[in-house]
């Protein structure tokens, strides 16, 4: 028997390490894949947010109105909404949709005030700025971290 | 044929370490600079609050949001956790199938 043993010893170590192996082989997998046309994407619409509420600082008092703005307002949304689409359709990206939804709630919510109110202040201008780079900050670095993948 | 598990194990225990050593900067700094724009907005609503250029219901409903920044600025620092957590699993699986393929290829 002993001798049986030590003829099919290689045989035996490989069955016994073959599932050993199968799982060393394995990846774990916790986050989506980095998409860097994803990050640019994000990139330029946090820039285009940047510029209209620049602008609106800018401009005089007539040209603070709604409208002047309208198709601005527009075209961010649908960026926020191309960025939202393509993260609900990756797998293990529910943290990103998490914060591109907040994102997107606070922008409706930015625009509809503008709307009611029609012309909106320096101030309340700057403070709406400030807080959709605070909200587009974790949207970006949530991409950056997964180029850190190895 | 040789494979000490004992080496093995410690091997993938200084490959976690190594791994979270690097990536640790990362997500120390995000969450530094996550307080430190806080605090800056805090700053700014404040002052805009104290000189009337923003209304009380305004100043109200910003400061609001800022909980709902707070909540997107944890689920960033989740997807870098999860990212730290995925690179130093990956890191000791690498050690664990480097160790059996050396001591597999003699048969």
């Amino acid at each position: 028997m002993t001798e049986k043993l030590k003829r099919y010893k290689s045989l035996y170590v490989a069955i016994i390490c073959f599932p050993l192996m199968l799982l060393a082989s394995c990846r774990v997998s916790l986050v989506p894949a980095y998409d860097a046309a994803l990050q640019t994407q994000i990139e330029n619409a946090a820039k285009a947010t940047d510029m209209l509420y620049l602008k609106m600082m800018d401009a005089s008092m007539n040209d603070k109105e709604y409208a002047t703005y309208a198709q601005d307002y527009l075209n961010i949304e649908g960026e926020i909404n191309a960025i939202l689409l393509k993260n609900e359709i990756r797998p293990k990206s529910e943290d990103i949709v998490a914060s591109i939804k907040i994102l997107k709630d606070y922008f409706i919510k930015a625009k509809e005030d503008h709307v009611k109110r029609n012309v909106l202040s320096n101030a309340e201008a700057l403070i709406y700025n400030e807080q959709l780079k605070a909200l587009w900050k974790p949207v970006l670095i949530e991409e950056m971290a997964l180029s850190k993948v190895r | 044929m040789k494979f000490d598990i004992d080496e093995v194990l410690t091997n993938m225990l200084s490959a976690v370490k190594k791994s979270l050593k690097t990536d640790w900067p990362f997500a120390k700094e995000t969450a530094n600079n996550f307080f430190q724009s806080r605090k800056e907005r805090l700053d700014l609503l404040t002052s805009l609050r104290l000189s009337n250029q923003l209304s009380e219901e305004f100043y109200e409903s910003r400061i609001l949001d800022e909980k709902k920044i707070l909540i997107s600025e944890l689920h960033a620092l989740a997807i870098i956790s999860k990212v730290l957590a995925q690179n130093a699993a990956n890191a000791a699986f690498d050690i664990l199938e480097k160790a059996l393929k050396a001591a597999l290829s003699p048969l």
